[in-house]
């Protein structure tokens, strides 16, 4: 029986080992290559509406005016714009609505809000004579940021009446669906009362976009 | 793990789908200004001793809702014009205001600038225009000055010491049972005696005492003529 001598033999690889970590000894090898695969997901954003200037930066408090007018015996029309360069009615819509979307304006309290001047006040879904705000979105303009204008329309010239909103612009299924753009120049045209006391007057009013 | 993912995958669409289909809505409000421009009312007379210048208050009304303030006097944008001269609010003590009111009052013009007087004559119509600047704002909302004025013409009347207030400045003229004398009735119906006026009225009586010479002198050759005449006959005779 032949007698193995482990201590010896466990002493001289630790050494072995030693003298190669000293000297640097070979490098070792390694593999040259690797595979990995980086994994990226996109969700649609949700769709929606605001006031934006001309850096596409929102606008914290928009303000529209119609023209101003002098007091009279007489019913009177102002007119004005509704969205401008600096102060434009952006839609973004980041796959939040791939059916199509509406953009529509109405008084936030519908049907019941008035264009207000301390105590005194006169309609803006009246008749003529009451006082009535016309909005022309024909007359306004689409611009596209991203996406094209394909599928999207400008609702027609309409009097507020009743709680109807008035639609400004529709987007169809064909439309993009990612866009992101603005509307200018929407005109808005309202019928004073004759005798309406001077003041200054506002209407607080709502853009609301909805997915189709 | 996998459950866990697959839980969380569904929790994420369903997160989307509800933002994704929901209306999003911003308000804000729409503005409209309904402005006054300023008007000539009526003017007023009151007593005073003064017999050069009428002692005249003229009154109107301005949209002090909306006027701008005028930095040098702190005090609304509100000019009044008549005959020329320029009142302004804040800057001239005899046009004021209260509420949307304004009142010119020129009784005093006299004694207050001995130096230099109104010259309004008596009968005589002067342009005058009444310009108040109002604060309306532009289509984005911002406030812009808007100047706002109405024109008007005010007949001085010819009895200025008649004390009333009337609405049409061509009546209430000249009437003696008011106390008016012919002196003053004349005196209002010239200039006044001060500077071109002064030399009006000196020229007018020249022309005056002239026009009395040239009648006596007449008639003194008229006499002397028949007297020569008469004399002649008799001579003859």
């Amino acid at each position: 029986m032949k007698k193995t001598n482990k201590p010896v033999w466990f002493c001289v690889g630790i050494i072995t080992l030693v003298v190669v970590g000293l000297v640097g000894g070979a490098p070792a090898h390694a593999a040259t290559s690797a595979n990995s695969t980086l994994s990226q997901n996109i969700t649609a954003g949700a769709l929606s509406t605001d006031i934006r200037d001309g850096s596409n930066a929102i606008v914290a408090s928009p303000t529209f005016t119609l023209s101003s007018v002098t007091a009279s015996t007489g019913a009177q029309t102002s007119t004005g714009s509704f969205g401008s360069s600096s102060q434009r009615i952006s839609v973004d819509n980041p796959g939040g609505a791939n059916n199509g979307w509406t953009l529509a304006l109405n008084a936030t309290v519908p049907g019941t809000s008035k264009w207000t001047s301390g105590a005194n006040n006169y309609s803006y879904n009246g008749t003529a004579a009451a006082g009535q705000l016309t909005v022309n979105p024909a007359a306004g303009t689409i611009t596209p940021i991203i996406g094209s204008t394909t599928g999207i329309t400008l609702g027609t010239s309409a009097a507020f009446s009743a709680s109807t909103p008035i639609t400004l612009a529709a987007a169809a299924s064909t439309s993009d669906d990612i866009w992101n753009g603005y509307l200018t120049g929407i005109g808005l045209s309202q019928t004073i009362p004759a005798g309406q006391a001077i003041g200054t007057y506002t209407l607080p009013v709502t853009q609301t976009v909805t997915a189709q | 793990m996998k459950r866990i993912i697959i839980v969380a995958g569904f929790v994420a669409l369903l997160i989307v789908s509800v933002l994704a289909t929901s209306a999003f809505a911003q308000t804000y409000e729409l503005s409209q200004d309904i402005l006054a421009t300023p008007t000539y009312l009526h003017y007023d007379l009151v007593q005073s001793t003064d017999q050069t210048a009428p002692p005249i208050r003229l009154h109107g009304t301005y949209d002090s809702a909306h006027v701008a303030t005028n930095p040098t006097t702190n005090r609304p944008k509100l000019y009044v014009q008549l005959a020329g001269r320029t009142f302004t609010l804040g800057a001239n003590q005899e046009l004021t205001t209260n509420g949307d009111s304004w009142t010119l009052d020129l009784s005093r013009w006299d004694n207050d600038h001995p130096t230099d007087p109104m010259n309004l004559v008596a009968g005589r119509t002067y342009d005058g225009s009444v310009t108040a600047v109002l604060i309306s704002h532009d289509s984005l909302g911002a406030p812009a000055e808007q100047s706002t004025s109405a024109n008007f013409t005010v007949t001085i009347p010819m009895n200025p010491n008649i004390v009333g207030n009337n609405n049409s400045p061509t009546s209430g003229t000249n009437n003696p049972a008011n106390g008016n004398n012919l002196g003053v009735w004349i005196n209002n119906l010239l200039p006044p005696n001060t500077g071109a006026g002064r030399f009006f009225r000196s020229t007018v009586g020249l022309f005056c005492l002239c026009l009395a010479g040239l009648i006596i002198i007449s008639f003194l050759s008229v006499y002397l003529i028949i007297r020569r005449w008469k004399r002649c006959r008799g001579d003859r005779d």
